[in-house]
């Protein structure tokens, strides 16, 4: 069996820099993000032995949360963006391999 | 124990990497024990086709689900059995979802052998696929793509898989009598497509069958598409006996329509699509015709139809690189053993 258990299968950290979204991976060798290191999916601490650029989400874990409080500085439309729009974008990427079951 | 039987892992959405495991499966499950897990949504319809029991015998198939846990969960289990002596995985090396980059390791017991359908070279390079497949496996084999596929350095070439022989193709008018062609003068213009790209195809049959008299087009898919004319769709397989009783035929550049058509001398309007994996422009060099769009393949039709170019095929004469293949791995078994 590949080395996540079952219950976090596919893998549940959230990835990402621009667009958070599960990870989804079913196994850690090779993986852009973590880099065959294990990460707790529900940590929001930096641990710095991870790499910094990949573990972004990790490192800013605010990231990405626009609700309606991160634009009151500005003088803008309120317009949450949520989880939902990210994955919708995240869909249009041609080159996210190793993830859809129907790709080939 | 006996540990005789061949696992195939014959993973990916459409039919191709189910037909292309099949066409080497058919002919070592006349020795031995076969297993294919794959997760291919046409398998259902494939099964019931009448031809199916007569080609595929002797052959378990196990279905591995519809979500990555259940593809997991029966990845694993298959892999977990140690009675197989040789696992032939189909083009993804590290598995479809990278499942198989633990799985496969741990099957010490049994020669890996690559089936190197062409993959992107983006993707070799951003997982070190050629190191994992030189770790990984005992053999590759390019079943016939070009030499600038991926792992041809690594793999021996044999002339494309098809799923049948020539001689077990049947005859042109019993192929044409179940694809309900009665007017034999006609050329017959045969389209095919599957998933994402059957509503495109479904247009192009309905657009020549609209601007060109005086010829006889059928719509080669799993299943009828919506408001489509029923008379002129066909669901058969496998697919190489239709192309065999056809004139022209117009489809994207996958493996086993590019590959079919050629064996068979069948002309071929290519309008390759764009894959995640798959590199379908680099097949087109043996197409006889390639097109970027809808209507330029329409106009095509036309020009070659109103030519009277096509020309007069005989009974259909090819190698199959599936016999070639089990010789190869079969060598390979006994060189080691």
């Amino acid at each position: 069996m590949p080395d996540l258990p079952d219950s976090s299968l596919p893998c549940r950290v959230m990835v990402g820099f621009l667009f958070k979204r599960m990870c989804g991976r079913t196994n850690r060798i090779g993986c852009q993000y973590c880099k065959g290191q294990v990460i707790p999916a529900d940590t929001n601490v930096w641990d710095p032995s991870y790499d910094p650029y990949y573990m972004d989400r990790i490192q800013y874990p605010r990231y990405g949360n626009y609700d309606s409080q991160w634009h009151s500085s500005f003088n803008i439309t309120h317009r949450d963006f949520t989880d939902a729009d990210a994955n919708t974008l995240h869909q249009e990427r041609d080159t996210d391999y190793e993830h859809d079951l129907d790709a080939s | 124990m006996t540990r005789n039987g061949w696992l195939f892992y014959a993973m990916g959405g459409g039919w191709g990497h189910l037909n292309r495991a099949l066409s080497l499966a058919r002919i070592v499950a006349r020795e031995k024990p076969v297993t294919v897990i794959t997760n291919c949504k046409q398998f259902e319809i494939i099964s019931q086709a009448r031809r199916f029991k007569d080609l595929v015998r002797n052959i378990e198939i196990v279905l591995s689900g519809s979500t990555t846990e259940d593809t997991v969960r029966s990845v694993s289990k298959a892999f977990e059995t140690d009675t197989y002596s040789t696992i032939i995985v189909d083009t993804f090396p590290r598995g479809l979802i990278g499942e198989l980059a633990e799985i496969l390791p741990q099957a010490k017991h049994a020669r890996k052998i690559l089936i190197a359908r062409d993959i992107s070279p983006e993707y070799v390079r951003k997982y070190c696929l050629i190191d994992f497949v030189e770790g990984n496996f005992d053999l590759v084999i390019n079943p016939g793509e070009g030499k600038d596929s991926s792992f041809s350095s690594l793999a021996m070439r044999t002339d494309p898989w098809l799923i049948e022989d020539d001689h077990e193709i049947p005859e042109r008018h019993s192929i044409r009598e179940n694809m309900r062609i009665v007017d034999s003068t006609n050329p017959v213009v045969l389209v095919c497509a599957s998933g994402k790209d059957v509503d495109l195809f479904a247009q192009i049959a309905v657009d020549i069958s609209r601007s060109i008299s005086d010829v006889s087009v059928r719509l080669l898919t799993p299943n009828c598409p919506q408001d489509f004319p029923e008379n002129w769709w066909i669901s058969h397989w496998p697919g190489i006996e239709c192309i065999s009783a056809c004139d022209l035929v117009i489809a994207a550049a996958g493996y086993n329509i590019i590959n079919e058509c050629a064996a068979l001398a069948v002309p071929l309007i290519a309008l390759p699509q764009k894959r995640l994996y798959d590199r379908q422009e680099l097949r087109t060099a043996s197409c006889f015709r390639t097109v970027r769009t809808a209507a330029e393949c329409i106009g095509t039709v036309t020009n070659i139809i109103s030519a009277g170019s096509l020309p007069i095929r005989e009974r259909p004469s090819f190698k199959n690189g599936a016999r070639e293949a089990y010789s190869l791995i079969n060598r390979l078994s006994q060189s080691v053993s």
